[in-house]
């Protein structure tokens, strides 16, 4: 783990990255849990054509998606279409759906703020919201960063990942420079990472090398979090002891990304929550 | 002081019955959530022109079988009859499933609209290839709440 410091009051993380299969869902759903447990409202965005944020949040319905809140865009429409998830505990859903995939051929100079105007006045409802990117940097990956205060990419420790993770903070900050200047780069988090593997230690250097304080850390890839999801439950739940070391690598990422306010704390009584140890540099992870 | 009038609840998006697959054109849709503006800019999804498949009598076998008895003036003769009298059956049936399955799946909806929106849909359907019922039945689709 890096020295960074935690950035205060940030509460609109987007998920993102250039190369698709690298975990954007995984790590938005172990976010999303881990805020869960410490009964932190949040609301997952899913802004995936895919949907498998949707389908592992397992909303008992979804009337309205993303699609028909980015075609509408009036100012908190959003909440129109928020269900809540079907996992315990205090997360909410944007759901998504295949259509969402129309919604990324609408491009327009103003089209990349529908996202934002859509949640005017809700996002504030909530602790934290997590956007899940598709696996491009297209319009609705455009839509996610203007309505975000934090970009945190994801990527894996392979050749070709490294190089989309570069892709993906330039957009970032392309993003910042023309249109949304509030948008901060999180950093960069290294999923599915088994430091058993040689060329896993040679791309997690090699990343260290080339964004050096951005690098957030690395989560361990354990079959807990796929188990958790297929399921349909937050990992968080899962018992296993796969799934506890990837709750603590959860915990630390959050406590990284959004720690907790003052006001938060106080506000709510709060579930007691396995103490949060630092990502090992190089594994530790089994 | 006047109240603000209510504001119109979350519709489904025109599009979101069509999958992503399917070929796209743009094309002049009409907003019915919107009555002030006449016609707005979606993405109408058209099928893909059907690609033509080799039928079994395609095969250089059977082309060859049927080159072979064209080649005797009888064979030609019995051909050319059998095929005549198999396209006249088979326009019929066709002629009559197809007004049996328009009058049951079709009806006539009466509406007034401007004449520029009539004259915006007539050439958009052209340009597509497609008919103004097409459209209209496509765009109805699309804006029903179901």
């Amino acid at each position: 783990m890096s020295s960074q410091s935690p950035i205060p009051g940030r509460r609109v993380i987007a998920a993102l990255s250039l190369k698709g299969g690298v975990g954007k869902t995984s790590v938005v759903l172990g976010l999303a849990g881990a805020a869960a447990t410490q009964r932190r409202r949040t609301l997952v965005v899913d802004l995936d054509p895919q949907a498998n944020a949707t389908a592992a949040l397992d909303p008992r319905e979804a009337p309205f998606t993303a699609s028909d809140v980015l075609f509408d865009a009036r100012p908190g429409i959003a909440s129109e279409a928020i269900v809540p998830s079907g996992w315990p505990g205090t997360v909410s859903l944007l759901p998504s759906e295949r259509a969402l995939e129309h919604r990324a051929g609408d491009a327009s100079p103003d089209s990349a703020g529908r996202l934002r105007r859509a949640l005017e006045g809700v996002a504030e409802d909530y602790d934290l919201v997590l956007i899940d990117c598709p696996p491009s940097l297209g319009e609705l990956t455009r839509n996610a960063l203007f309505a975000a205060d934090l970009a945190l990419v994801v990527t894996e420790p392979s050749f070709f990942a490294v190089a989309a993770a570069q892709q993906a903070l330039e957009a970032v900050g392309l993003v910042r420079e023309h249109g949304n200047p509030s948008l901060q780069a999180g950093g960069i988090v290294a999923n599915r990472v088994r430091p058993t593997l040689p060329e896993h230690v040679f791309r997690m250097d090699e990343l260290r090398a080339a964004f050096g304080g951005l690098i957030l850390g690395a989560l361990p890839d354990r079959s807990a979090v796929q188990q958790a999801q297929g399921a349909c439950v937050p990992v968080q739940s899962w018992q296993s002891h796969g799934a506890k070391e990837a709750c603590l690598a959860f915990d630390a990422l959050l406590k990284r990304l959004a720690p907790r306010t003052g006001s938060e704390m106080s506000a709510r009584s709060v579930t007691p929550t396995p103490k949060s140890v630092e990502i090992p540099a190089q594994g530790g992870a089994s | 002081m006047t109240n603000p009038s209510p504001r119109p609840a979350l519709r489904k998006a025109p599009d979101a019955h069509i999958h992503p697959a399917l070929a796209l054109g743009a094309v002049t849709l009409i907003d019915l959530r919107e009555p002030d503006s006449a016609a707005i800019q979606v993405e109408l999804a058209v099928p893909p022109a059907p690609i033509e498949t080799n039928s079994p009598h395609d095969a250089p076998a059977d082309r060859a079988k049927e080159d072979r008895k064209k080649r005797t003036a009888k064979g030609a003769k019995n051909s050319k009859k059998q095929k005549n009298k198999k396209a006249v059956k088979a326009g019929k049936k066709a002629k009559k499933k197809g007004k049996k399955r328009q009058l049951a799946d079709r009806i006539d909806v009466r509406r007034e609209i401007p004449p520029t929106v009539r004259r915006q849909l007539r050439t958009g359907a052209k340009a597509r290839g497609t008919s103004v019922d097409e459209v209209v039945t496509s765009v109805l689709e699309g804006w029903s709440p179901s």
